[in-house]
């Protein structure tokens, strides 16, 4: 998985289009967060500080607030099912729709559909899956995955949007308004004759019950009120305690995702269609997935990683998201929020590369609406992959981390005594000019000089 | 009133003027400096790398150096935010260690905010030049004092301060991260970099200083490879040529 990422970042850093685009884009979003809260800017502090709280008091109160959350949704005529791994929750989510004998599916846009692949499950076992979020239905019309979680096609410009259609819906036109008219054209008739309707859940309201979705086109709405049967998919840690809860987290999100002071659609989902009412669908199921959700919640430190509200700040304000892109991550999740939680939801050893791909500038930290201290879960996951544990000779030799405990070993036995230091760097002194050509023999240091010059001792 | 300069192991190896400057400065404003003798490493390459028993083996050596109860200054934000902010991270679990942790934190500064806290007479004696001044992430983001640096260059009468577009970015230094991520590291370098040169060619910039040597270190060797020719500078060795 490292080889493929330094694939990635390899292909991404020499793709100039691509990185003017993410450039221009994520400024663009970073800027409009900025302005969203500066009429606030003096309580932001104390908002993101409250919103904190709150999140943290979710997740501490975890289990009795999801048994409260099924028993309301249940009263209320919600099916609540629990999936452990992605492949039961795409297990769960294909027995239903082939109950409702449902073929063609109108997808909300969610994250977590993309965390267990459903798309791809979905399509294996013959299902045929829309996407209607106009970045996911780009994303999916180009064969590709989406980039970002708030901004899926954030990587391709208008110019490249315009061909796609050409080339896949015979379109011609070249501005964003007749490009979004043409896939709303489209789109439209989907709606009508899907049998099914997927979405994500942003908040879901223990206290109530209610199911809220948070979205600026509409599709949202579509999805889950015209087809007959709505599937709505969230992780275990969206689960908020009060429906007073939900006015500030809705505000930091939209204030740090879009720039927006509020959403253009906000929907609450309570309960299927009841009997004198005219439309919404006939049946309402919920998947909650785990996904080793709760083994995270264990551990103090790494719990806040679950705090989360998926604004996408960090990556828009990160120079790393920015450089390489989110392709380059290979995963559901890319950017700071990604580097901490791939690695705990789906393996050190498919995603532990990710926590050392920072330079722990905390741009991310200094954004996020939620303070999660992504830097010092980035450490704790860093010590966490030091160990050489469960390592055969073979993978300690090869993935070089037993020379970099040797390596870090030695610098400790030199910069434990001042005696030891002094003559370290008498020598150092004494010799720089030795230095560039013990560089070169120095694997570690070459990666150094293969772009940089060496500073000389002065 | 004494104090102890902490060097830095980056300036013991790399620059030792850094912390000669960084010691006149004090003196000239009245202080008694004191360059602690002992003093190695805060141990934050390996504590950024996750090699918490190395960090920990060389953070306990610098522990056991601080006989007096005086300020500890340190020419370097990033060396300051371990001592500060990580060493009680780094020491949670130490029952015996934490109390001077404790101790350690509460007496550690930066050297720019503790010069500038000295109100020293800044008489600038040097030619016209423009600068910018490269504020680094844990001068930003940990310390929050970078701001210090940009005054301390204001209130000097013939320098003139510019300002990069992306200012607050990461220079992609992240000690091990330049090493495991090189390119990437190079990339962040290079975007800061084409910032500085337009300011080079457009604005006349011709000196790149800062409060933290890592950044400076890693843009330089960059810089140089690139044939981008900029003298580049510790804040505190800017200041005390011109005072």
């Amino acid at each position: 998985m490292e080889k493929t990422f330094t694939k990635n970042v390899k292909q991404a850093l020499n793709n100039p289009v691509l990185r003017a685009n993410y450039r221009k884009a994520l400024d663009a979003l970073a800027e409009k967060r900025k302005t969203a809260f500066a009429d606030i800017s003096l309580e932001l502090p104390a908002r993101r500080e409250a919103a904190y709280a709150l999140r943290l008091n979710s997740l501490h109160k975890l289990p009795e607030l999801l048994s409260q959350l099924e028993q309301k949704l249940n009263e209320n005529g919600i099916h609540v099912h629990w999936a452990q791994t992605p492949q039961e929750a795409n297990q769960i989510a294909e027995s239903i729709l082939r109950q409702n004998n449902a073929k063609k599916i109108i997808k909300g846009k969610s994250m977590i559909t993309e965390e267990i692949r459903l798309n791809d499950y979905l399509e294996e076992h013959g299902f045929n899956v829309i996407e209607s979020d106009l970045g996911e239905f780009i994303v999916q019309l180009a064969g590709e995955k989406p980039a970002h979680i708030v901004a899926p096609i954030i990587y391709k410009n208008k110019e490249q949007v315009a061909k796609l259609f050409a080339e896949k819906l015979n379109f011609h036109g070249s501005s964003a308004e007749e490009l979004t008219h043409a896939a709303r054209q489209f789109l439209r008739k989907e709606f009508y004759s899907a049998d099914a309707g997927l979405s994500g859940v942003n908040f879901a309201v223990a206290q109530t019950g209610t199911l809220c979705l948070v979205e600026n086109e509409g599709n949202g709405r579509f999805c889950t009120t015209i087809p007959p049967l709505h599937i709505a998919f969230m992780s275990l840690e969206k689960v908020v305690e009060k429906f007073s809860d939900v006015p500030l987290l809705y505000s930091m999100l939209c204030r740090s995702a879009s720039g927006q002071k509020i959403t253009v659609y906000f929907n609450m989902i309570s309960k299927p269609r009841q009997k004198d009412e005219k439309d919404g669908p006939q049946h309402v199921h919920l998947i909650i997935l785990d996904n080793n959700r709760s083994t995270i919640l264990s551990d103090p430190l790494l719990r806040k990683t679950l705090l989360c509200i998926r604004c996408g700040a960090c990556m828009n304000n990160c120079p790393v998201y920015t450089n390489i892109g989110g392709h380059a991550y290979d995963a559901a999740i890319p950017g700071p929020i990604g580097k901490i939680l791939m690695p705990q939801i789906a393996g050190m050893e498919k995603y532990g590369h990710l926590a050392t791909a920072s330079s722990l500038c905390a741009a991310c930290v200094e954004v996020c609406p939620v303070k999660i201290p992504i830097t010092d879960i980035l450490l704790k996951l860093r010590a966490q992959a030091t160990s050489l544990k469960n390592l055969s000779f073979k993978q300690r030799l090869y993935s070089g981390k037993l020379a970099e405990k040797i390596a870090f070993m030695l610098w400790a036995y030199i910069f434990s005594s001042p005696l030891r230091y002094k003559l370290f760097l008498k020598m150092l002194h004494a010799f720089p000019a030795l230095i560039p050509l013990k560089v070169r023999f120095t694997p570690m240091l070459r990666q150094w000089t293969k772009t940089r010059d060496f500073p000389m001792p002065r | 009133m004494n104090v102890y300069l902490y060097a830095t192991c980056l300036s013991d190896m790399l620059n030792r003027q850094i912390q000669k400057s960084a010691k006149t400065l004090l003196e000239k404003a009245g202080l008694k400096v004191h360059v602690l003798a002992g003093a190695t490493c805060c141990g934050q390459p390996a504590y950024n790398a996750g090699h918490r028993s190395a960090a920990k083996k060389v953070a306990m050596q610098q522990l056991s150096i601080f006989k007096e109860d005086w300020p500890i200054i340190l020419p370097s934000a990033s060396c300051a935010a371990m001592m500060k902010y990580h060493y009680t991270k780094l020491f949670e679990d130490e029952k015996d260690t934490f109390e001077q942790v404790l101790k350690l934190k509460r007496k550690v500064y930066e050297w720019s905010a503790f010069y500038q806290s000295l109100s020293p007479a800044l008489i600038d004696k040097g030619a016209a030049i423009k600068v910018f001044c490269h504020p680094s992430c844990h001068g930003i983001r940990e310390m929050q004092q970078h701001q210090v640096a940009f005054s301390l260059l204001d209130s000097l009468e013939h320098v003139q301060l510019l300002h990069l577009p992306h200012e607050h970015e990461c220079c992609g230094f992240g000690g091990t991260f330049s090493i495991k991520h090189s390119s990437i590291s190079t990339a962040m370098a290079d975007r800061k970099i084409d910032e500085l040169s337009k300011l080079i060619t457009s604005h006349g910039l011709s000196r790149l200083v800062g409060a933290d040597y890592s950044c400076l270190m890693h843009l330089q060797g960059r810089m140089q490879r690139l044939g981008i020719n900029i003298e580049v500078q510790h804040l505190a060795c800017f200041l005390e040529q011109r005072l």
